[in-house]
């Protein structure tokens, strides 16, 4: 019983350590699509482990492959807090991806 | 001084030469000149990059701004039909430019050929390029000049020319057989030669006058030479 609750101790500790962790992960970024040109500005969603200006540009660009568009560049990497500021801007291309 | 010595042929050999050359080195500098112009020029989607490239730097994130954007790549996308048009004009232009070349190569080695040749001719004395026998009116014309012969040495000058087209070389006797209509065998040697020697005296004669010693109605005789090619020694 006693071992229990130091069990339940350390997921409550991890849970909240980690918490902020999981707070969600964007990047914004530039695409472009050829014949004829079209440009976009948008924003994606990351998995934790590409959380980072570095390492993000091969994850959005699998993702926005799928569209046919062609990544130039990420822009920038946030959290939720974030979100919003952007939202207006990336217009149809917001968390589509 | 062996180093003055060339031949007209030597020299049209040598031309040829240069002409290949020549034409080589313009065709190899065109075609080199035509593929740094293909390189160089911008290719169609030059445009759609610069305007990238703008959307980039510049931090573009307004959807207004990003369609406004989207409508000058395609005013260079029109522009870039409009470049290519050009490249071929520019293409056409280079390949006149190359026959133009090659011409002016072609006739500039003629000319130097032709003076060397019209140098050889000018040294080398009369050239005959025309001789025209009229035998009605005992007149020779030779080039442009003409001279009156006699009746005999007429005949003679009539029976070398037959010969020389047959490409014939004639003795005395033989000659004087011709002219006299008799056997060559009863003929003189030095009856021939007499008749060669009167048709040198006389036409001879006429030349040098023509040709050097002129002689001016009423005033009196002067050489019909330029002034400069005198040279005393």
């Amino acid at each position: 019983m006693k071992q229990h609750r130091f069990l339940a101790a350390i997921v409550v500790a991890t849970t909240v350590m980690a918490g902020p962790l999981h707070a969600g992960c964007y990047a914004d970024y530039r695409a472009r699509m050829d014949n004829p040109l079209r440009l976009h500005y948008g924003v994606v969603e990351l998995p934790a482990n590409a959380c980072s200006v570095a390492a993000a540009p091969p994850v959005v660009s699998s993702l926005i492959a799928a569209g046919g568009w062609t990544l130039l560049e990420v822009v920038s990497v946030f959290d939720d807090a974030g979100l919003d500021a952007r939202r207006e801007n990336a217009g149809e291309y917001f968390l589509r991806f | 001084m062996p180093e003055n010595i060339s031949s007209a042929s030597e020299a049209r050999l040598t031309g040829t030469r240069v002409v290949q050359l020549g034409i080589l080195a313009v065709v190899a500098i065109l075609v080199t000149s035509a593929i740094v112009l293909f390189v160089n020029l911008p290719n169609a989607g030059a445009f759609n990059d610069a305007v990238a490239d703008i959307f980039v730097l510049n931090d573009v994130r307004d959807p207004q701004a990003i369609r406004m954007l989207e409508v000058l790549a395609q005013s260079g996308t029109a522009f870039s039909k409009v470049l290519a048009s050009y490249r071929a004009i520019i293409f056409v232009l280079m390949v006149f430019a190359t026959a133009l070349l090659i011409a002016c190569l072609v006739f500039l080695v003629t000319i130097v050929t032709l003076n060397k040749r019209m140098g050889e001719i000018e040294r080398s004395g009369i050239q005959v390029s025309s001789l025209v026998l009229s035998r009605e009116e005992r007149v020779v014309i030779l080039n442009n000049m003409e001279f009156k012969l006699t009746d005999a040495a007429m005949e003679t000058l009539a029976v070398l020319a037959e010969a020389r087209m047959d490409d014939d070389v004639l003795t005395g006797a033989e000659l004087e057989a011709m002219v006299s209509g008799r056997h060559a065998a009863d003929c003189d040697e030095a009856a021939g030669a007499t008749r060669i020697k009167r048709l040198r005296d006389t036409l001879g004669n006429q030349m040098v006058s023509e040709l050097l010693v002129k002689n001016i109605a009423r005033r009196g005789y002067m050489l019909a030479i330029d002034k400069g090619v005198i040279k005393m020694i």
